[in-house]
């Protein structure tokens, strides 16, 4: 709870109030959105450690009277989504296609943001000539649609895991450079910076220590957006059969698989798009909770949250 | 002033060039700060004042800045053209700055024990957690009450003058032999704006720091100030000791705005404005850049730029009449 102390007035006639931060556990107790979604993401993150080896080849048996099946449990409870054109488990496939589709994306996205952060953070703020350089080249990226640069890319190479993830990696760095040096621009121009460097800091204490900051929740934000969007591209690039290749798995894969049975059972293709929107959800709500805790001018918006629903 | 000067600017010029024109901005600036004294520079908006400070700090941003003049001797060596690696290892440490808006000053994402801690990792004085014990200690001299807790505390969180202060303590930090604080109690109300003057003057006397109070408010310049350079289109017009600066001005611009400061009006007297307007600094009058508004000018000084005169022990006018304009009583 807020334990406010009040000391005796003193010079500016200034009540002392001390709030002492909340471990940002309760605070996430507070905020129940952003408490299931954290608890969906431990989930699936559970999923993704062990989730392939718990499961063994549950995965991977076929069971032929559950082709396509029905949703529901005639044919044991690892059909309880259904089953595939083959008989397999859907659960069981998701929770094995958790590991593919989260930790290529999740992979892609951090390449991308911790690139084109840096790139961007040294355009901002390092000379006229070096931003150019870097800027046309984010132009050049960008130029090409996202789509095809990865088809001649992982045509040209093998569609291998490492090399669709450095493709969706380029692909997106651009916007993070983008954002970046925007942020850049107007964060160095602001008085703690000059006032930072009153006392004798150098540029890279700055970039570390005043800019990066504050443009790291930001950074954030888009990450999980673009998390969506790199899972979904990922799943484009394994219908064209340039992704991930069977027998590997991946939610898009599956939703693209599922495609072509849309009619028959829908739920193929559903269950599947289900996922991809409950994680990205669920990492959207998350990081906005997450700015909000991290932002101390915010935070206490956390914090009285509670208070009101007490009052009712 | 027999004392060996400690900051020495001599003939400062600084210059903005924009699109079409060049500004002006410091036109062959001189002051001078005495080891332990405290020197005001006084000046209405756009005459130079913080821009000669910045210059000083090596924070003018180049472009569109440029220092096209003039040397700033601080400890025997020119500041001005010192390198860059060379100068942070005294920026901060032999030479510090407090800035107009507190809040703005601060970075919001950072506890103030920090922010304070910062100043002393950046010059690797100590380690992370003896930086906070004596962030904490600062805050509790300069006057922060509970200052032990609120070292966790962000900046929002802090009022106006109790920002303020922890600027101060920021700057003091690694006692430096020179305060420049720009108009540091502008944004504050009155009578913190009087505590925070008391703080700044309390630490100079107890440390022997020297203060360079970049100020437009000629009350404070009465309180603290030892000497006052009057400032006017990027010169500096009129310098010499506090109270016979202002009690027998040189300089007509120094006479025309104690003729215009409540403050410095005898009760029942009338308030005289300056007439005109501040000149554009893309575009000086020839000459005296005051003749404009002037009401002692005559030919000359539309012609001619003035000397600088010396019209007493110590005191120095830029003005062709200075010694006219000296004898003039203030009030009239």
């Amino acid at each position: 709870m807020t334990t406010v102390t009040t000391t005796p007035t003193s010079g500016e006639a200034e009540a002392v109030i001390i709030r002492r931060a909340q471990p940002w556990w309760q605070l996430l107790w507070r905020d129940k959105f952003a408490c299931v979604a954290a608890v969906w993401l431990t989930v699936l993150a559970f999923c993704l450690i062990i989730g392939p080896e718990l499961l063994g080849d549950t995965a991977t048996q076929l069971n032929l009277r559950a082709r396509n099946a029905v949703p529901g449990l005639e044919n044991g409870p690892m059909w309880i989504l259904g089953g595939d054109p083959l008989g397999r488990s859907l659960l069981a496939r998701l929770i094995v296609g958790a590991r593919n589709t989260i930790s290529v994306a999740l992979t892609a996205v951090f390449i991308a943001m911790t690139v084109g952060g840096t790139l961007g953070m040294v355009a901002g703020y390092v000379g006229k000539w070096v931003s150019h350089v870097i800027m046309r080249l984010a132009d050049v990226v960008q130029s090409f649609p996202s789509l095809l640069l990865a088809v001649i890319v992982l045509y040209m190479l093998e569609p291998r895991v490492g090399n669709l993830i450095i493709v969706l990696a380029t692909t997106r760095t651009p916007i993070y450079l983008r954002v970046t040096r925007a942020e850049v621009l107007e964060i160095r121009e602001r008085v703690f910076v000059d006032a930072s460097r009153a006392l004798g800091s150098g540029r890279f204490h700055i970039l570390r220590n005043h800019i990066a900051p504050i443009v790291a929740p930001t950074l954030l934000t888009i990450m999980t957006v673009d998390f969506a969007s790199v899972m979904l591209s990922e799943s484009g690039l394994s219908f064209l059969g340039i992704g991930i290749q069977p027998p590997a798995i991946t939610w898009g894969l599956m939703v693209a698989q599922g495609r072509n049975y849309l009619a028959q059972a829908w739920w193929l293709a559903f269950f599947p798009g289900l996922m991809i929107m409950f994680a990205t959800l669920s990492a959207n709500i998350l990081s906005s909770w997450l700015r909000l805790a991290t932002d101390p001018v915010q935070r206490w918006r956390l914090e009285t949250h509670k208070k009101e629903e007490d009052d009712k | 002033m027999a004392d060996k000067p400690l900051l020495e600017v001599r003939d400062l010029k600084v210059e903005f060039r924009t699109g079409r024109e060049i500004v002006k901005a410091v036109n062959g600036a001189n002051f001078t700060a005495y080891p332990g004294k405290t020197l005001a520079i006084l000046g209405e908006s756009g005459s130079g004042k913080s821009v000669s400070a910045q210059t000083i700090m090596r924070l003018l941003q180049i472009p569109p800045g440029a220092i096209t003049g003039g040397t700033a001797m601080f400890h025997g060596v020119d500041i001005l053209k010192m390198p860059m690696d060379e100068w942070r290892q005294m920026s901060g440490k032999k030479m510090a700055m407090v800035f107009q808006d507190a809040l703005a000053s601060l970075n919001p994402v950072f506890t103030v024990g920090w922010q304070i801690a910062e100043t002393f990792r950046i010059h690797g004085e100590c380690s992370r957690s003896e930086a906070f014990d004596r962030a904490g200690a600062l805050l509790e001299r300069v006057g922060i009450p509970a200052a032990r807790d609120r070292v966790k505390d962000f900046p929002h969180q802090f009022s106006g003058g109790m920002r303020q202060r922890v600027m101060i303590a920021m700057a003091v930090a690694l006692k430096p032999d020179l305060l420049i604080a720009d108009e540091p109690t502008t944004a504050l109300d009155v009578t913190v704006q009087a505590q925070i003057m008391d703080l700044i003057k309390d630490i100079s006397k107890e440390s022997g720091m020297s203060v360079i109070l970049i100020t437009h408010d000629l009350g404070v310049v009465v309180d603290v100030a030892d000497t006052v350079a009057v400032m006017y289109a990027g010169r500096v017009v009129e310098g010499g000791n506090v109270i016979d600066v202002l009690q027998q001005p040189a300089h007509p611009y120094t006479l025309a705005l104690l003729r215009s400061a409540p403050q410095a009006r005898e009760k029942g007297e009338r308030l005289q404005p300056i007439v005109g307007s501040p000149p554009d600094l893309a575009n000086l009058p020839t000459g005296c850049s005051f003749h404009p508004r002037c009401a002692f000018a005559t030919d000359i000084c539309r012609r001619q730029a003035p000397p600088i005169k010396s019209v007493a022990e110590g005191r120095i006018s830029e003005c062709h009449h200075a010694e006219t304009v000296h004898h003039e009583p203030v009030h009239a």
